[in-house]
Formats: structure tokens, sequence, C-alpha cells
């Protein structure tokens, strides 16, 4: 188990002519090789544009503030993610080392093209090869995956939503990348699909051994996927450990928040929702965000930001209560 | 006198698709479902494509059905005089999936909460305002922040708590509501879910619309699963839940992502059903082509809903224990 | 609010080519009409900046009556246009009986697909003695309404099944209220659009016609002047001036108000 990307200290947001919209304030992460991890969030919380800033994929209004990327692929080679120009970034190191799947992604797929087109775009612009070899090479691979040939021939239009995420998932997996990055990857999908999809990407992982973060507010699909997650709340990191650990022994107060509200079928116990609502962050209040909300704030609360502590081995925790 | 509050029988609706529109398919086929006088939260629950919204917008007397009817309090909601659909209109509210669609983005919100209670309670612009600042604090704003604005200057789960200020305004006796909080953040949800269950306490009766079966268990009574237009498994909520008899019931629940549930979730194989127009148009049991169990007899015939002690499942496996 | 400079710009340019079109004709020295006032087939200079025409008027006082009346035309093509559009449009859209319906949608789409220009064309050519630019506003309109009405009509179809028409319904709120309280905005955004749209289009067919000599030849509009020059061989003249200055400011109107409705549409999330 060996580290394979390390952000330290991430801030990043959206300039825009009346404000700035503090989405990402101050992360700092390490995921390592053969894991699945989930970030987990509600609307508004960050997480699409933190997932954005590790990929690189920094255009206006969205920019990169401060902060370190790094990312450690195989055969030794570093990228400083950070640092690299888009331009850059697209010849070396997107698809390669590192893919994103973007929320909604089943619908940015070519509606002229053909499956078997697509993959014959993505071989052309990175291995220079022809039509007829990508097509084999194509078949091959979709087959490894387990899906069907007829995939292939088709147009997206003529897949089921759930078929067509699988195949942006292979499409992501093509080159064996360290990182894939998925935003939200289910959530168009009914259970069902949803299930199917993920159970899918999760096998892809086993078998490649690589890492997957998967950005979803479902806590339920946090649970099943998972092997790590971390919490974010209002553009910072609150929580960060095992997902067992994590659902058994939540420990900051708005994770815990979030677990309990979840209904669970055979369990009709009244649950209790969160008061207020997430912070507009273009003016979050001061000291730790979720300060407004907390059942259990102090004055410390409102006046300082929490730091992120180990609080066990490998739970990481940014509250005051816990110090 | 009727003892049922709403009914509606049989009801069937077709769009048409291909050329011209010839080729009909059934978005509702053969839907049955009573509400009865006591208060009671009946979900429907399917996944999208299955023809719920187009069954709330029938029940709701928006669209007309192609076959049967839907009687409130014994009366046909397609034939009702203008008195009689004044009524229904006030006892039987709706709110809405996307609560930024709900109020025309250009207008301001209040103007809704004011006409509902000056047009479904009669009340004159003094009183209207009392009762509108009163249902906005049972929903947990003030009036003062709701006034002069419009949607977009109010988050998600305020607004929909506005949609549901606005229907309680009418004081129906039945809620329509399509995917309430499907929309909403996940903390929330159960502050909008508990409120439904306040509500059903207080005599309000709800129809559930959802995808979400978790969401499903914590509030209703009875529950309705709807697959392809067609109702295959309704009964008490626990133990159509919790029981899973019609083997799209059992797919479904297993398919849910729950903590704890991990091993159970990853292991089985699932054949995910497609979108085909065909398949709805199939003579025999719709969930016949994927089903594990199926026979001849299934793709085939159509199954009836046969009575497995306090639920009704549309399974020929099931004939012999009706 | 920001206005956006490109705003800035065509409205800018818009306001001088008014000024051209509507206040400059008073201070016209002459009656720009009239033949034989200035010497002939002067090319551009100080003192006749658009150049003069073979048979002597000033093209620049000519080009600047010609653009006020091409204008004034276009206008009222496109308000009568725009007029029956909403009418007929929202009675399509709104009306209950089916086969009302379906005739006024069939009126609707007949009128969007006969094809105007022959029709017009014919039009013109039969009543060539009586056309002014009011009776050639007329004709265009008679062709104008159509394929704005559709839209209207589907616009309101689609309004129909959004939510908040549903929430209006349950707040108790009747069809009439619906449709001037809650549609209006949408369909007046959209006409403004449309408007501009028409007003280009009316200009832009009085000049195909005016070439074919089937428009007003005493008024003079920028379809006129290009109908003399061309009649008068400017071009294989050399008499470049008296076809190009016209077309100029013709484009420029055009692709100014294009600009506009392009920013108005932008701004108010219309299509």
């Amino acid at each position: 188990m060996s580290i394979v990307l390390k952000c330290l200290n991430v801030k990043g947001g959206y300039e825009l002519s009346e404000a700035y919209i503090d989405a990402v304030s101050n992360v700092s992460l390490e995921l390592r090789t053969n894991e699945i991890f989930g970030i987990a969030g509600e609307s508004g919380c960050g997480k699409s544009t933190f997932i954005k800033t590790i990929y690189g994929y920094i255009e206006p209004p969205l920019i990169l503030k401060g902060g370190t990327i790094e990312l450690y692929g195989r055969n030794g080679k570093t990228f400083n993610i950070s640092s690299l120009s888009l331009g850059y970034l697209r010849k070396n190191v997107w698809w390669k080392y590192i893919s994103y799947i973007p929320q909604n992604a089943m619908n940015v797929l070519n509606p002229t093209m053909r499956i078997r087109d697509h993959f014959a775009e993505i071989y052309k612009e990175h291995m220079g090869l022809k039509k007829r070899d990508s097509y084999t090479r194509a078949q091959e691979y979709i087959e490894s995956f387990g899906l069907p040939n007829e995939v292939l021939s088709a147009f997206p239009h003529q897949l089921s939503g759930g078929m067509r995420q699988r195949v942006v998932i292979a499409l992501s997996l093509l080159f064996e990348p360290d990182i894939v990055l998925a935003d939200e990857p289910t959530s168009a999908l009914d259970v069902i699909n949803q299930r199917v999809s993920l159970v899918f990407l999760r096998k892809a992982q086993r078998k490649l051994k690589n890492t997957i973060v998967v950005v979803s507010h479902d806590m339920g699909v946090q649970s099943v996927l998972t092997d790590r997650m971390g919490i974010m709340y209002a553009g910072k990191i609150v929580e960060i450990g095992e997902t067992q650990t994590i659902f058994e022994n939540p420990l900051h107060p708005y994770t815990k928040m979030l677990i309990k509200s979840l209904p669970r079928l055979g369990d009709k116990t009244r649950r209790v929702g969160a008061k207020g609502q997430p912070p507009d962050l273009r003016n979050p209040p001061p000291g730790c965000r979720f300060h407004p909300r907390c059942p259990y704030s102090k004055p410390i609360c409102r006046k300082e930001e929490p730091t992120l502590l180990e609080v066990e081995q490998g739970h990481y925790v940014s509250c005051w209560l816990m110090e | 006198m009727s003892e049922l509050l709403l009914e509606a029988r049989n009801l069937a609706k077709y769009f048409g698709y291909g050329f011209l529109g010839r080729t009909k398919f059934p978005a509702v086929d053969n839907v049955s479902l009573t509400m009865e006088n006591f208060p009671k939260i009946l979900t429907i629950a399917g996944e999208s494509g299955c023809g719920k919204t187009t069954l709330a917008r029938i029940l709701l007397g928006f669209i007309k059905p192609d076959e049967g009817v839907v009687l409130y309090k014994g009366k046909n909601v397609h034939k009702l005089k203008r008195g009689e659909k004044k009524l229904f209109r006030k006892e039987v509210q709706a709110i809405f999936q996307d609560p930024y669609e709900t109020f025309n983005p250009l207008k301001k919100v209040d103007t809704y909460l004011f006409g509902t209670a000056k047009h479904m309670l009669g009340v004159n612009s003094k009183e209207a305002f009392a009762r509108v600042e009163k249902v906005l604090e049972f929903v947990g704003l003030s009036i003062k922040e709701v006034v002069g604005k419009k949607p977009r200057e109010f988050s998600g789960g305020q607004l929909q708590r506005i949609s549901i200020a606005r229907a309680l305004l009418a004081e129906p006796r039945l809620i329509i509501a399509d995917e309430p909080v499907s929309m909403i953040d996940v903390s929330l949800r159960m502050n909008i879910l508990n409120m439904f269950k306040d509500l059903k306490e207080q005599g309000v009766s709800f129809i559930y619309i959802t995808h979400d079966l978790a969401t499903a268990y914590y509030i209703s009574d009875e529950i309705a699963i709807m697959y392809r237009g067609m109702i295959v498994e309704v009964g008490p909520a626990s133990e159509v839940l919790l029981n899973q008899y019609h083997p799209y019931t059992k797919t479904l629940v297993k398919s849910l992502p729950e903590p704890g549930k991990r091993e159970e979730w990853l292991k089985e194989k699932v054949n995910p059903p497609g979108l085909e127009i065909k398949e709805f148009l199939v003579p025999g049991c719709k969930y016949a082509d994927i089903c594990p169990n199926s026979s001849e007899k299934c793709i085939k015939e159509r199954p009836p809903l046969f009575k497995v002690g306090n639920v009704r499942v549309a399974c020929w496996n099931y004939q012999d224990q009706d | 609010m920001k206005i956006p400079l490109s705003l800035k710009i065509t409205l800018g340019i818009i306001a001088s080519l008014l000024i051209f079109a509507f206040i400059l004709p008073y201070f016209a020295p002459y009656d720009p009409r009239r033949w034989a006032t200035v010497p002939r087939d002067n090319p551009p200079s100080f003192t006749y900046p658009f150049g003069t025409t073979t048979v002597g008027q000033d093209l620049f006082w000519l080009t600047s009556y010609a653009l006020r009346n091409s204008i004034i035309l276009g206008i009222l093509t496109a308000s009568i246009s725009v007029m029956i559009a909403f009418l007929l449009g929202s009675l399509a859209g709104f009306v209950r009986g089916t086969i009302s319906r379906y005739a006024l949608t069939l009126l609707i789409d007949s009128f969007c697909l006969i094809p105007g220009l022959p029709v017009l064309i014919v039009l013109a050519y039969s009543w060539r003695k009586f056309l002014s630019p009011v009776l050639i506003a007329l004709i265009l309109s008679i062709f104008g309404w159509a394929w704005p009405s559709r839209s209207v009509r589907s616009l309101i179809l689609s309004l129909r099944e959004r939510s908040f028409t549903y929430t209006s319904i349950l707040s108790g709120f009747g069809m009439m209220r619906i449709f001037f309280y809650e549609y209006l905005p949408y369909i007046i955004r959209w006409l403004a659009v449309s408007f501009l749209g028409l007003l280009n289009w009316a200009i832009g067919m009085e000049t195909t016609i005016a070439v074919f000599g089937l428009s007003t030849l005493e008024e003079a509009t920028i379809g006129s002047i290009i109908y003399w020059a061309l009649q008068y061989q400017s071009i294989l003249r050399g008499i470049w001036w008296w076809v190009t200055f016209p077309i100029l400011l013709l484009a420029i109107l055009i692709v100014t108000l294009y600009e506009l409705s392009k920013i108005i549409s932008e701004f108010t999330g219309v299509k």
C-alpha cells in the first residue's frame, strides 16, 4: 500500500464578479493505491469542485488559489497537477494516469457516434491507432468486462442509462489509470441499475488494484461501495476514516447527523434531520463552519477553525470536541 | 354516501409513439387504488418510467384517463360541476418534485400563498395574512423571510417547505406528493418526512410517490409497487417491504444500498430491466423476461392480483395461496 | 445591473442609424427623391459623402430617406404580425374543443407551409399601381405572422405542462388569470425577440421584391434605390457607390438588429 495522491492545503473556488465562492477551503487529503475512496457531503459542500481541482480541470470561473496536488504514478512518475497546464495534462496525464467521470457522464457520449467510434477516437488521440486496430482492441476490452459485443455497434441513445454508464466506466479505465474520479456516478440511475453499475465499478477496481474516488451524497452508496471515506461540509473536510469505522463510530457532529438521519428498511423509529441549512460559501461563518447548526457548539467553535487531527488509527476528525 | 375518499378504478393511459404516434403503449395499465376516509399514507413506489407521475396527474384531475375512472367522494373527478370541482381542488392538494418549478420563476412566491388563502378558504386579506403567517410558522419559516421574494432567492429546502405550506393552507383532506424530497439535501429530508407523519396524525392523508424505498418504509402505512405502468404488489408497507413476495419487489429491496448490507449487496447477480417500449406491450407478465422464476404461463398470460395474507401480488406463483 | 459592452455597442449603432434615418431627413437641403438636383455620377466626396446617382440625386440624403421608409415599413409589418401571432397562437394553445384546436393548428401550419415569396410577388405585381410602404407592410403581414404564431402556440402548450401551472390551479386561479399573470411575461419576452426577427425579415423581403421593381417606386426605400441602380447598370458603368452604400447600411441594420435580438434572448433565457 502506498500513496498515489497527496493534496496539501488546497484552496479553490469560483471567482464571480460579485463575490468569491470558497468551495474548497484548505483541504488536505491522501489517497492510497488499491482502494475505493468515497467523498460524501450534501449539495454545495464543494466535493465536485474538489474533484475538479484534483483532476486539474481548472477553467474560469474556477480558480486554484493555493495548495499542491501531487500524483505518484506507477513507474515512478510524479505529476504536480496543481502547476501543470491544461494542455500538458490533456496530452500526458489525463486518461493515462488519471480519469474523470463527470456527473451525468452517460449523457456526455456523442449521440452521433457509435460506441466503437468513441473508443477509436480515444485510441487515436492517445496511441495513434488506426480505426481497424481500435475496433479490435475495443472488442477484446469490452468482452473482458463482461459487456455484450453489440454494445460497440450501438449509438448511445440505443442503450439504457445503466448500460451507458458502464460504457463510460469502461472507457475511463481504458489505459488503466492510477486514479479514476467519479462524480455522482449513479445519481441519474434507478436503484437496480445503480447497483449493477457500482458492482461493475468495484469489480473493475479489484481487478486493476488502482484507486477510485466516488463522490456521492448518498450515504447508502458510500457504505456499501467504499473502503475509506471523507466527509465534506461547506468546503472543508471534517472527517476521514475507514468506511466501516465511520458508520459504526462517527465522531464529527455533522457525520453523526448524516448517519442518524438515514432511513433504514425495517426501522420505523423517528429520525431527526438537521436544523438550519448549509451556509452560503460567499460568506461562510467564522470559526468552524458547522457551528451554527451544531448541537454541541462551544464558544471556541465560533472563533477558531479546528484542524484535522488523527483521533485513532487512520481516523481523522476536525472538531474542537476532540481536543 | 360513499365510504371512500378517493377511488381509482382500472385506470389506463396510453401514449403514442412511432410514426405519427400510431403505436400506443400504456403508461398506466389497469391501476386501481383506494383512499379511505381515515387518514393514511399510501406510497406508490417504482422506478422512473414506471408511470407514477402520469398516475399522479390523473388522480389530480389534470389528465383524463383513457380507461377507468377516478372518484372523489363517489363522484367522477373529470365530470364535476363547478362548485364540486372547486371543493375537489381545495380538498385534494399536491406537492411537486422540483420546488423551483413549483412556482413561476418570474413571480413572487407569496402570490400563490395569498391566492390559496383567498380562493380556497374564502377569507379577506387580513385573515389571509394571518393564516399564511401561521402555516409558514408551522413549516419553520417566518412570514417576513418569505414575503416579496422570488423562487431563486430561497434554498431548495426552504422553497419546498413553502410549497408544502401552500398546500396545507387549503386545509386539504388528501395531499398527493410527487417525489417531494428527492431534490432536497439528505440532512433536511427527515424534517419534511416527519412533518408528513405529524400531519397524518392531524387527519391529512397522503399519496407519496417515490422511488426511494427506505423513505417509503419510514412513513407509509400502505405501499403499492409499480412496474411498467402496472401495480405488481400492494399491501401494508412493512409486510410488502419485509416479505417481498413479488420478484421485482425482492430485486428492488435487495438493490438498496444500506450500511451493514455490504456483503449481500455486492454478491448477487441482477438483471436490470431495460426501458424498451416493447416491454410495455407484452400480453403476459411484464416482468417475465427477466424474472428468475418465470414460466410459460407468465409469458402468455397477465396475472391478476392474488391475495397472500394482507398483501396482493400480481404473480402466478402465488395463485394457490389465494 | 451592469450593461455589457456588447449591448452598449449594439444600441449605439442602432441609435446612430435611427438618427440617420429619422432626424437627418429634416435637415436635407433639397428633396432627395427629385431627379436632377445635383450633378450626376459623382463619386463619394466631401460635398457628396455617398456620391450622386445617374439621375442626379444626392445619395447620402436619399439613403437616409430610404432607410426611414424601410424601417417604418418593417416596424409596421412586425407589429401587425406580432399582434396576429399573439392572438392566434394564444387561441391555438388554449382552446379546449378538439375540433377548434385542429382547425386553428391547421390554419397556422398551412400559412407556415405556403411559400411566401412567390405569393408576395404575385400580390405585389397585381397591385403595383397602388403600392405604398403601408400597403407593402400589410401584404408582408399576411405571411409574417405564421411562424411566430406557431412558436407562441408551442410555447403555451409547454407552459401548460409546467408544474407552476398546476400550482396556480391548485391555488384557485382560473385560466384567464394564469394566462395574463403567469404566461404573459414569457410570451412577451418571446415576442420581443420575434419582433426584431420580423423587422429584419420584412426589410429584407421588401428589398428583395423591390429589386424586381415590385415595390413602391415613388417613395424611396433601400430596395428601390438598388432597383434604379441596377436599371441604370450602375455597376457595369463603374458607379459602384449607388449600390454599395444602400446595401452597406442595410447590412449594418440587419446585423445589429440580429445581435440585439441575441442579447435579449440570452438575457431573458428565451430561445
